[in-house]
């Protein structure tokens, strides 16, 4: 994961992230991190089956693709339901686990090698772009916190109506979860 | 088809190829060959052609410088006798004139001729002096008329037994006859006695201005030994030679200059052909040609290519003669090394092929192997790998043949696969054809008997008409107790209606009750969960105290008290929950069992109702019976017509299942025969062998 | 529980009057509060002193990746607690409750649902059975008898550390 470090209470410093909301929870990911994003009709995603992982040929392009519906049904008990998805395009950084562990999925799922650069992930809900004072972030209490960092969960946010949101990073996040694959621990 | 002989491919690539090259082989060579020996032929041809112009070159020049040797002998003789000449007419000298061509003789008297005072007629001493000096010949003529000619009569021309040729005289038809009477000088050569010399005449004038002889000097054309060496010398080729024939009219084909056989005439040779070569020669002049000529000597025929010159100054015909064998040697030698190589390559040719096409063949009679077994019906085998290998056309006519062979199996396998369902499903259906078949004949004796009862029917019918009018009669009178009953019915269900009415209004009151309760559970909920937070809070404070210390006492017990009014309004709560319970309870008793009273009283307005009901029905009917009795009798008759109409179409449905039962029959024996194709379609699929 | 007559008992309340009640002389006994709690029907104590607040009815926001004793987070004030399942740990089975007993800490922010609060007791040294310590470390420090009842004293630091270590394997 690449370290990054906020600067301490700082009210004017303003965090830019796209906040999804579907009725099950927020989540927040850093705006930095995603290139484009499209809306799809969730009946589109049927034929793709039933797999966390999935290739998805976009603009000739044949780009990993993480189900976050499977996701959070798995870690999070919670089945989205909704008509609309959206699908968020990022760049894998270089020197990234996530490209390695993209690399190794792609052989020994698909017998194929020729992997896009980029990654998406598909949410199924409503997404909206908040630029959020860096006073709202907060670690998670230790010991928490490190097990949810490693996994890709960085830290919350606390919104004005006392809710919790959870900021995600899609490179940590896709990476552990296909080392998981590999590694049969997390068998989808 | 009959295929009268069978090459195989093999054999038809072995010879295709050594054909090809055989005949490649062949061709190059022969043109190798034409075009070498014709090469050969012309540089031979020119060769002797180069050969016959220098001898020719030499023999001209030669002859230029002799004639003017000759020239200036002439001068050399002509002071001796020029102005010096006189003829003695009062001693006069018989001579038998002989022709110097044609030797005949004439005898002739006439005056002696003196120069200088010193007779020379018959004597020798100038003519020897003179020769002496110059060289050649030397000659005085003394003209002489009948005939006309030139007389020798001092000369050191001998003849040919070595005899000076005194006596023989040069005719008037002689050119140098005619050049002397125009008194001038003839020079050129010329016959003189009995061979050509390169001569020079000059008419000798007497005192009175007349002719009166002519003095010659001459060389022998065949005594110019450096010229005849020259030309003998030149050869072409080992065994090449070149030769001067004559072709003056009286000696034409007489050999001038020959290595071995000078003076022979050969006009009349020819060679082994029988063609008159020499003669040819002396035709032609000039030009070329190839003989077979016997050596003289041998006797061996040699094939000879001549190459000759005419040099009419000197008439002489210069041949070059070159060996043809010895010429074409080289062509030869080529011919030799060429069948070598020829037969070389037809050799490496013959490997070669034989590789290719046992190569090509082997996958071709594998694949006519395959097709055998495939003709039999054997589709188990597959082409050997190595020859799909293969990077040829071959190779891909092998891996294709595979795929078909394959994709035929498979083909095969579904079908029989196919063939098998078939059959069963052909056998099922002639089973349900003939269980279809066999319930229509039932069904054909059920409509029968069904026929038979609606007859019976319509008999019964008819006595059903008859009974009716008795029905209408007891109908009326039972009509008038039904009414009777009806009006009773009637004011006991307003009774009961009353006391339903009453009764729901007890209920709603009770459930009204019921939902005040419900108002009241809340509002004991709402003032539980304050309770609850209040101890919350009083806890809270009473840990902020406890852990204030001594500052926090007195707050303590107020938190403790607030914590314990609390516990008393969550007990209290409690308790008022439990009232309400119980009153929720004794309520929902009281909502029952007025549910079931009115439950009661509700089946038995039901009850009532459904009475007045019957009883409606039942005035209605004894109504309708009564009012219906003719109605009745009427559609009775209605009902017979109409049995009747049932009868018919009951006869026709029964027409109907015989002919279906027709059909299945037919259906059967279809399907009797489609099982026996399947089976056959089977069995054929059965001789396929697929694995 | 310290035995004493009437006249030691007068001459003990002189000694301490003017002094708060928890200052005691040396050889007087140290009296701890107690912060009574029930889980379901059973009843189980904690240092007063470690307890922040109670709060009742906080949204319980769920966090994955952590043991099934980890029932998720609250949000208090603007700092996240780690919420611990007191039933799960002892007993393998799942609380229904919705108060949450928030402890006081600089770094470790934990909390444990409770079923309700029931009082602040203060019991004295004597009165506390202590666990005797073994290889590991026990998750609870001892036990008080409360009007006759058995309770058990909670040892958070040992929760915490089972936490920890249990992250660690994960």
């Amino acid at each position: 994961m690449t370290s990054r470090t906020y600067k301490t209470s700082s009210a004017a410093v303003k965090v830019e992230a796209v906040v999804v909301t579907g009725g099950w929870g927020d989540f927040l990911i850093n705006r930095e991190e995603i290139s484009s994003s499209i809306y799809y009709h969730a009946s589109d995603f049927s034929r793709l089956g039933n797999h966390m992982f999935q290739v998805f040929h976009y603009n000739g392009e044949d780009i990993l693709l993480l189900d976050f519906d499977r996701y959070l049904n798995k870690y999070f008990s919670i089945t989205p339901s909704g008509k609309s998805c959206i699908i968020f395009f990022f760049d894998i950084r270089p020197g990234s686990p996530l490209k390695e562990q993209a690399a190794l999925f792609m052989k020994t799922a698909c017998g194929e090698t020729a992997l896009s650069n980029t990654a998406a992930v598909k949410i199924t809900g409503t997404a909206a772009l908040h630029h959020i004072p860096l006073k709202e972030f907060h670690f998670f209490p230790e010991p928490v916190r490190t097990p949810l960092v490693k996994q890709g969960i960085l830290c919350l946010r606390i919104t004005e109506t006392a809710g919790i949101q959870y900021l995600i990073d899609l490179h940590t996040l896709m990476a552990t979860q296909l080392e998981r694959i590999s590694t049969g621990y997390g068998n989808e | 088809m009959n295929i009268p002989f069978r090459v195989s491919i093999r054999h038809k690539i072995l010879i295709g190829s050594i054909g090809i090259a055989t005949i490649a082989c062949l061709s190059i060579a022969m043109l190798s060959y034409i075009k070498a020996g014709s090469i050969i032929d012309n540089a031979a041809e020119q060769g002797l052609t180069g050969v016959t112009n220098h001898l020719l070159n030499l023999c001209r020049t030669n002859y230029e410088l002799s004639q003017k040797t000759v020239n200036y002998n002439l001068n050399v003789a002509d002071f001796f006798v020029k102005g010096k000449t006189e003829l003695r007419y009062n001693r006069p000298i018989r001579y038998d004139a002989e022709d110097q061509i044609t030797h005949a003789k004439t005898p002739v008297t006439i005056p002696t001729m003196a120069v200088e005072g010193t007779f020379v007629s018959n004597s020798f001493g100038l003519v020897d002096r003179v020769t002496d000096m110059i060289g050649g010949t030397v000659t005085i003529f003394q003209r002489m008329t009948r005939p006309n000619g030139l007389l020798r009569i001092s000369t050191s021309v001998k003849r040919k037994d070595g005899s000076r040729a005194v006596g023989t005289y040069i005719p008037e038809s002689s050119p140098v006859y005619k050049t002397i009477m125009r008194r001038e000088t003839f020079r050129g050569n010329a016959f003189v006695v009995n061979d050509w010399y390169i001569t020079a005449y000059k008419p000798i004038i007497g005192a009175g201005n007349e002719i009166i002889g002519t003095i010659y000097v001459g060389i022998k054309q065949s005594e110019m030994d450096v010229l005849r060496n020259k030309i003998l010398s030149v050869k072409h080729g080992a065994s090449g030679s070149t030769y001067v024939i004559d072709d003056h009219e009286n000696s034409r084909g007489t050999l001038v200059i020959h290595s071995s056989m000078e003076g022979t005439n050969i006009l009349d040779r020819k060679d082994a052909d029988g063609v008159a070569y020499v003669r040819e020669i002396c035709s032609r002049k000039n030009g070329s040609g190839v003989y077979s000529i016997p050596d003289p000597v041998s006797g061996d025929v040699r094939t000879k290519m001549l190459q000759y010159r005419h040099l009419p100054e000197m008439g002489w015909i210069i041949v070059a003669e070159g060996d043809y064998d010895e010429i074409n040697s080289p062509l030869f030698s080529l011919r030799n090394t060429m069948i070598v190589v020829g037969i070389l390559c037809v050799i490496f040719i013959v490997v070669l092929g034989t590789y290719f096409s046992n190569s090509v063949s082997s996958v071709v009679r594998n694949i006519v192997n395959r097709i055998k077994l495939l003709k039999e019906g054997d589709f188990s085998k597959d082409i050997p790998g190595e020859d799909m290998a293969r990077n040829d056309e071959f190779g891909v006519m092998a891996h294709h043949f595979s795929q078909l062979i394959q994709n035929t199996r498979e083909l095969l396998g579904k079908v029989r696969q196919t063939t098998e369902v078939l059959t069963e499903s052909i056998q099922d259906l002639t089973i349900s054809s003939k269980e279809i078949s066999s319930t229509s004949n039932q069904q054909a004796a059920a409509v029968k008997e069904i026929v038979s009862t609606m007859e019976d029917s319509d008999s019964l019918s008819k006595k059903v008409a008859s009974r009716i009018d008795e029905v209408a009669r007891i109908a009326n009178q039972t009509k008038e107790f039904v009414e009777k009953g009806f009006s009773l019915i009637k004011e006991t269900l307003e009774k009961m209606e009353d006391i339903q009415n009453t009764n729901a209004e007890n209920i709603s009151g009770v459930r009204s009750l019921g939902t005040q309760i419900e108002s009241i559970w809340e509002v004991v909920n709402i003032i539980n969960g304050i309770a609850d937070q209040t101890k919350i809070i009083a806890f809270n404070a009473e840990l902020e105290a406890s852990a204030a210390g001594d500052a926090g006492k007195n707050f303590q017990i107020v938190a403790s008290e607030v914590r314990r009014l609390a516990d008393s309004t969550v007990s209290s709560t409690n308790e008022i929950r439990q009232k309400i319970d119980e009153i929720q309870r004794s309520s929902d008793n009281l909502v029952l069992s007025t549910e079931r009273g009115t439950e009661r009283i509700r089946e038995g307005w039901e009850r009532s109702t459904k009475l007045r009901e019957v009883f409606d029905e039942i005035l209605n009917s004894a109504e309708v019976s009564a009012a219906s009795s003719e109605q009745i009798v009427a559609s009775v008759n209605q009902q017979v017509s109409a049995f009747e109409q049932i009868l018919l179409t009951l006869r026709q449905i029964s027409q109907g299942i015989d002919d279906f039962v027709v059909s299945t029959r037919a259906t059967t024996s279809a399907s009797e025969s489609l099982k026996e194709t399947s089976e056959d379609l089977k069995a054929s699929l059965a001789k396929y062998i697929l694995s | 529980m310290y035995i004493m007559d009437n006249d030691e008992l007068i001459a003990k309340l002189e000694s301490s009057s003017g002094e708060g009640e928890d200052t005691l002389s040396v050889e007087e006994e140290i009296i701890h509060k107690l912060l009574i709690f029930q889980i379901d029907d059973r009843k189980y104590a904690v240092y007063a002193d470690l307890v922040k607040e109670i709060v009742i009815n906080h949204d319980l926001y769920f966090i994955p990746f952590v043991p099934p004793y980890i029932t998720g987070l609250i949000n208090r004030q603007g700092q996240p607690y780690t919420v611990f399942d007191l039933k799960m740990l002892f007993t393998n089975e799942r609380l229904q409750a919705s108060k949450v007993m928030i402890m006081k800490s600089d770094s470790d922010f934990i909390a444990f649902m409770i079923t309700d609060v029931a009082e602040i007791s203060g019991i004295p040294s004597s009165g506390i059975n202590l666990v005797v310590s073994s290889e590991t470390e026990s998750t609870f420090i001892g036990s008080c008898n409360l009007r006759g009842e058995e309770i058990f004293i909670i040892n958070v630091q040992e929760i915490y550390n089972r936490l920890a270590n249990d992250l660690q394997n994960i």
